[in-house]
């Protein structure tokens, strides 16, 4: 307990010099004022540590694009092989760049205006995709495949801790997977355990209506799919960067993916046969983006 | 030690101006400084230091420390902040954006000097669907509510050039509007909304806001930091939201 928790002095108490000095010696001791003293809202600059907290703070659009989605970029499938990120924006920290101490947080919000663009329903297709279904039929002998709807395409954050100017180097923040290996044999992808700096937007929504014996007429189903249209997808990343110099960040753009366990392991891998049914098709899925932004806190933590 | 009080001898008379000059220094040192050897060298400042969070029942607002959350919150359909031209009369034109606020968002800060406001929020909204002709020129299917925070400084107002636009988000309506009530077998609709809310009108979305503030000559240092909405669509409203801000020196 702090010493100066004293009992208070009460009327008809005798007060002497003893008294006096006990109360005001009680602030001149060393190391002993803490919560009890100084109270609520009592928080003084000592208590504060000399160097800053914000050391730098950047809020910047990414693209420059309009926010009536004018001029769109546009990101197409990756039928096979590994996938190649398409940059939808990036933001610049100078020449210099933002340098980090081993106490220094590095804090990242994002948000992209995107539109996962479909217009041909993705149920019963040719080939079948891989996140199918098979429906027996009641009526018949045709099988209905409908999709999962869990197609999703990546909006990921990278940094640049390398090159100044922003030309080469760029890589996924610490914790997120640069999916260029394999995680199911043949597949490209990554294990949901490294997708820091990720965000999933879904390609489509698919489901059955009529789901029910006799809800339709020949006993089968009615497959739908939805659109997302345009909407905003945010993305966010923070940890201590370590002893580093981060010149930029920029949000890149990969899919379809579709989710996978693999020997117990939770993860999302490329769906080619969904990209060569859009290549098929006059108006493939692809991916839109419009305007966006970026915004990054440096903190000291200590 | 910084306080060096007087004190006061034994058998001598207790002198009044000793005391006060003793908490003049006593106040001085503890509103201008304490000596960092003085201080309890382990970290102390736990939520007693911490403004407890307070309820505003009527309007269903919970205040707190750094920010606010409104909305729905203890009864199910009941309490909503609404976004939607319904309520402003402005905003169902797309030749200009017009920006109303989102009440309750915002927050005024007297600040001691220059600082760094950054402002969070979060909402959860349901949007549309409406297929009225009440909607200007706008295709049912592109009507959507944007939702941007702004910053004002002491004596300005609220126009689109006080949103930060860089940190806007859009939420779309559900694209279709009602379905009738059907009672032809097998068929049994019971009526409402022909799209499922939970895709393409049920949007949760999140932003950031990163401002500024230089001090005013001859003026308060108050900047003001809210939510503002520009909505395309007659019904709208957002289900929960929260608020939240740091400030730096």
């Amino acid at each position: 307990m702090s010493r100066i928790d004293r009992e208070r002095l009460e009327p008809g108490d005798t007060l002497t010099a003893t008294d006096l000095n006990n109360r005001y010696n009680d602030y001149s001791q060393t190391g002993t004022i803490d919560a009890d003293n100084t109270r609520d809202g009592a928080v003084d600059v000592p208590h504060i540590p000399s160097d800053a907290t914000l050391i730098n703070a950047l809020h910047s659009s990414i693209n420059g694009r309009d926010i009536y989605h004018g001029g769109y970029g546009i990101v197409t499938m990756t039928s096979a092989g590994a996938p190649t990120p398409v940059e939808a924006g990036r933001v610049s920290f100078g020449a210099s760049g933002w340098t980090f101490s081993a106490v220094d947080i590095l804090r990242v919000y994002g948000s992209l205006q995107c539109n996962a663009y479909i217009e041909d329903d993705p149920n019963n297709v040719t080939p079948n995709h891989d996140a199918m279904f098979t429906v027996p039929p009641t009526v018949g002998t045709t099988a209905v495949n409908i999709s999962m709807g869990t197609h999703v395409w990546i909006v990921q954050l990278e940094w640049n801790i390398t090159d100044p100017a922003l030309a080469t180097g760029w890589v996924p923040v610490p914790g997120g997977n640069n999916f260029q290996s394999q995680f199911v044999a043949g597949r490209y992808g990554s294990a949901v355990s490294t997708l820091q700096g990720c965000a999933m937007t879904q390609a489509y929504w698919s489901g059955a209506a009529n789901w029910r014996p006799g809800g339709r007429a020949d006993g089968g189903v009615n497959t739908i799919f939805k659109r997302s249209g345009w909407k905003n997808v945010p993305v966010t990343w923070s940890g201590f960067p370590g002893l580093a110099t981060v010149y930029g960040l920029r949000l890149v753009v990969h899919g379809v993916y579709h989710p996978v366990n693999n020997a117990s392991v939770n993860g999302l891998v490329l769906d080619y046969n969904f990209a060569t049914w859009g290549a098929s098709l006059t108006n493939p899925p692809e991916f839109y983006f419009s305007s966006g932004s970026l915004t990054a806190i440096q903190l000291r933590s200590v | 030690m910084a306080y060096t009080p007087t004190p006061f001898v034994v058998g001598a008379t207790l002198d009044a101006q000793t005391m006060r000059d003793n908490d003049d220094a006593l106040r001085k040192y503890l509103h201008s400084g304490v000596a960092a050897a003085d201080l309890d060298p382990l970290s102390w400042i736990d939520t007693r230091h911490v403004q407890p969070p307070k309820l505003l029942v009527k309007r269903d607002l919970q205040s707190g420390v750094t920010g606010m959350a409104g909305g729905r919150m203890y009864r199910p359909m009941e309490r909503f902040t609404f976004a939607t031209y319904t309520a402003t009369g402005m905003g169902r034109q797309t030749d200009r954006d017009q920006w109303e606020e989102i009440p309750d968002t915002a927050m005024s800060l007297p600040l001691a000097g220059n600082a760094t406001i950054i402002y969070h929020w979060h909402v959860t909204a349901l949007v549309g669907p409406d297929t009225s002709d009440t909607g200007g020129s706008i295709p049912s299917r592109l009507r959507r509510i944007y939702i941007a925070p702004y910053f004002l400084r002491f004596d300005e107002e609220l126009d689109e050039s006080k949103v930060d636009k860089t940190a806007l988000v859009e939420i779309r309506q559900n694209s279709g509007g009602y379905r009738p009530f059907v009672t032809t077998s097998p068929v049994d609709y019971r009526g409402g909304a022909a799209e499922p809310y939970h895709w393409s009108g049920y949007g949760q979305r999140s932003g950031v806001m990163v401002q500024s503030f230089t001090g005013q000559v001859n003026k308060p240092n108050i900047a003001h930091v809210g939510l503002a909405h520009w909505s395309l669509v007659q019904r709208s409203m957002l289900l929960n939201w929260s608020v939240s801000v740091e400030v730096y020196y």
